[in-house]
């Protein structure tokens, strides 16, 4: 009878003791960076500046349609004005744990709209400028690499993790 | 002919499903929107807007699309209050959130759909709306 779920996990990690644990943790802090980096880039066009965007009829109205007027793509990126947005991105790792009979371990990033009230009208949008899912857009850009690393650090010690 | 997107059709799937029930429909009658409000000519409220935040085909497997679609709620701050609000998105939430839509005369299955967040209650000011945003991740084919 093939060994699964809570007992396969709990055998990984009796062979391979904090070991295990630590390289998921630290493959989670790994991926933490990825996606920190990821978000701070897409949030810091610096290739047109308010005088620009102005020019340009401020490409982000809605006026423009639902995604503006494309002028860099993709069309949710965000241009870098004050910088609060740049230092409102907060990170981090949920290290691993078993829950309910599966291993459970997270990365995030985000925007702390209580560093930058600003953040919530970028992302949701308002009445008058579009929506950028700027966290979702930068999650999936990276999405394919996170996973290329997990299976590169994780494969050698759990033969059938997924 | 312009073929129409896996994408609008989950929109209108959605759309149809909010318009059906009777709650919904009392409140916001015909303006279920298809389109984020922002690019909607002179809209009026209160208001529900439908808006892909994002699409990736072949998501998992071949064929399949993973959607992320928002839905806002806009309300006239005058006339309403967030606890009402609050009680639209719950209404939403049971109608939609892990839901089998069945409605046949879109062309689109829905094989999942789940609310990835609520929030935050947000006040737009100019034009003085409350406004409220439900994020749901769809697996459509």
């Amino acid at each position: 009878m093939p060994v699964q779920g809570t007992r396969l996990v709990v055998n990984n990690i009796k062979r391979f003791g904090g070991g295990f644990l630590g390289t998921v943790n630290g493959t989670m802090t790994v991926i933490e960076k990825m996606l920190r980096n990821q978000v701070d880039e897409n949030i810091s066009l610096s290739d047109h500046g308010p005088r620009d965007l102005s020019a340009l009829d401020n490409p982000y109205a809605a006026r423009h349609g639902s995604q503006g007027l494309r002028i860099h793509n993709p069309y949710w990126q965000v241009h870098e004005q004050s910088g609060e947005l740049r230092i409102s991105i907060e990170s981090g790792t949920v290290k691993a744990s078993l829950v309910g009979g599966k291993l459970k371990a997270s990365a995030f990033a985000g925007l702390n709209e209580g560093q930058a009230e600003h953040a919530l009208y970028v992302v949701f949008g308002t009445s008058r400028m579009i929506p950028r899912p700027v966290l979702e857009g930068s999650r999936d850009q990276v999405k394919g690499q996170a996973l290329a690393l997990l299976n590169k650090t994780l494969k050698g010690a759990v033969g059938s993790f997924r | 002919m312009t073929a129409v997107s896996v994408e609008e059709k989950v929109i209108e799937k959605v759309r149809k499903v909010l318009y059906k029930n009777p709650t919904i429909n009392n409140t916001f009658s015909n303006r279920i929107y298809l389109q984020h409000i922002n690019s909607i000519t002179e809209p009026k409220f209160p208001a529900i807007s439908l808006h892909i935040r994002n699409s990736i085909r072949d998501f998992n497997a071949r064929g399949y699309h993973g959607i992320s679609l928002q839905i806002d709620i806009w309300v006239q701050k005058k006339n309403h209050t967030f606890e009402k609000v609050f009680d639209m998105a719950d209404k939403i939430r049971n109608l939609i959130d892990r839901q089998d839509l069945t409605d046949t005369t879109v062309p689109v299955t829905v094989a999942l759909i789940t609310e990835a967040g609520a929030g935050p209650a947000m006040h737009d000011p100019d034009p003085d709306l409350l406004h409220y945003p439900l994020v749901y991740e769809v697996i459509a084919l």
